[in-house]
């Protein structure tokens, strides 16, 4: 993998720091007149999502870290492996529980999100930011209840369950926003 | 590819404008000749922390000037009175938030001035610039270590390799191998002591350890700090000064340390200018410098949050 000069640092960048991938967050160069010059970075651990704070001299070199972003269409889930195909090489991958995190409440056959690759295996999956789901599951509202802003647990396809405003039925399809997992209206279907 | 446009606003445009007629009103009020001094030279600076642009000549190699400093000083040497210049710098590498590798310098010399009138006089600029009715900064003076003793609790004379390297590590400094005790110095004081400092207020740090003396002499009663000072406004570098050094003996023993320490880096050669040290054989008088960064001065008078947007056209598309 290619190493990096902190003058090519920028925001998205993969750099390898302690044996993990990061992603460059946000990079600052600071330098007093006469002294030193370094680069102050907030970097995030492609695996744990965590953010730190890290500084190195200007004129160093940082390894690269084989990471890459592809999009991908979800094909199914086995339970314990979710199967996604590379859109244009047609090459399958196999990503666990770890790696899906989250973005398995949000998954449809069929969908195309964003996977991370880290050296050719799935590190995170990224729902697409709006999807359009069924919901299988939820009680009628109560009459008479006509409180603003009320809402009721409404279960979805995948199994997730989302808050839904009380004139939403059971069998209707929905669009959720996956960042916030929150409701955004009725989708009328064609 | 960025956009054709210019980076500053037109009302940031005017400002500019308006702010040098007030920086050279201050210097006419005060009897200070504005001189212009070439900023392509057969000489740059040995100074292992800042990276000149070279440019290729017919016959040899010529630099941008880094500062005007030297030039300015042959004119000191030849019987030149109190002088000031506003002009550009270039320095390879500088390019953030805070910095562009072009950028304008005010640099401005008088005859005779000690430390404490050197400070005064830079303040005064930084305060006519930047307060107006609505904002008023608090002028703070304060010595290197005292910034140590007050910040970190501990006399920067008393600093081992063992707490340098500690409050490196603390800090996150990746790269520890690689660097040298002065760069780790520099670390701390730019990670743990500039930002502590008040952001309401202009603070003049004074007496730098004699290690980091640049061009400035030595305190002729305590030789371990340098008569050299710097301006910051909240935690931003304005200014560097110094009650100049004017015996070439030191001066180049100066030089050749820079190169040595140039060499331990691996960083290039450059050679030492000799036309400034046959003006200090010759003579320079008996003065103090200052260089202040005016568009560092603009950013927080036109309270701007990147340099950029007091440039006409910033470093990525100029």
């Amino acid at each position: 993998m290619a190493s990096y000069s902190t003058n090519e640092f920028r925001s998205g960048l993969k750099i390898m720091i302690d044996g993990d991938p990061y992603t460059i967050v946000e990079n600052e160069f600071v330098k007093p007149g006469k002294g030193q010059a370094f680069n102050r970075v907030k970097i995030r651990n492609l695996k744990t999502g965590r953010v730190v704070d890290r500084t190195f001299k200007s004129g160093d070199s940082v390894e690269g870290a084989d990471v890459m972003e592809v999009d991908m269409q979800y094909l199914y889930s086995d339970g314990e492996q979710w199967h996604f195909m590379d859109q244009t090489s047609f090459e399958q991958h196999a990503a666990d529980a770890t790696a899906v995190g989250e973005a398995s409440n949000w998954l449809k056959d069929q969908d195309i999100c964003q996977v991370t690759l880290y050296n050719g295996a799935p590190l995170s999956v990224s729902a697409p930011n709006f999807v359009e789901l069924k919901i299988t599951q939820s009680d009628p509202g109560v009459k008479g209840d006509t409180a603003q802003g009320a809402t009721k647990p409404a279960t979805l396809e995948t199994g997730a369950t989302v808050k839904v405003p009380l004139f939403v039925e059971e069998g209707e399809v929905i669009k959720i926003d996956t960042r916030t997992g929150e409701y955004v209206s009725r989708v009328k279907e064609a | 590819m960025s956009h054709w446009q210019p980076t500053i606003s037109l009302k940031n445009l005017q400002a500019r404008a308006h702010v040098l007629d007030r920086v050279r009103d201050f210097f006419s009020q005060r009897n200070v000749l504005e001189v212009e001094t070439p900023l392509v030279c057969s000489h740059t600076v040995t100074e292992p922390n800042i990276k000149s642009f070279s440019i290729a000549n017919m016959s040899s190699g010529r630099y941008l000037q880094t500062s005007p400093e030297y030039a300015m000083k042959r004119l000191l040497a030849s019987g030149a009175p109190d002088i000031f210049q506003i002009c550009k710098s270039f320095r390879d590498g500088e390019d953030g938030t805070h910095h562009n590798p072009e950028f304008t310098m005010i640099e401005w010399y008088r005859l005779g001035y000690t430390l404490e009138e050197i400070m005064g006089e830079t303040v005064s600029l930084i305060v006519e610039i930047l307060n107006t009715s609505d904002r008023k900064l608090s002028i703070g003076y304060v010595t290197y270590n005292e910034l140590f003793e007050k910040i970190l609790d501990l006399s920067f004379f008393d600093l081992t390799e063992e707490k340098i390297d500690q409050l490196c590590i603390d800090h996150r400094l990746q790269s520890q191998h690689s660097i040298t005790k002065a760069q780790k110095i520099d670390f701390i004081f730019s990670h743990y002591i500039v930002p502590k400092l008040d952001v309401n207020a202009i603070t003049c740090v004074y007496y730098y350890p004699a290690e980091q003396a640049a061009l400035a002499r030595l305190n002729a009663l305590d030789h371990s700090v340098a008569e050299r000072f710097e301006v910051f406004c909240g935690g931003l570098e304005l200014a560097n000064g110094y009650v100049e050094l004017t015996d070439p003996g030191t001066q180049l023993a100066r030089f050749e340390k820079d190169q040595l320490t140039r060499k331990e880096n691996y960083l290039p050669d450059i050679e030492i200018d000799q036309y400034l040290l046959n003006a200090q054989k010759h003579g320079l008088p008996e003065c103090a410098g200052v260089a202040v960064g005016f568009d560092r001065l603009l950013m927080l008078a036109l309270e701007a949050s990147s340099i950029e947007e007091v440039m006409s056209f910033s470093w990525k598309n100029a």
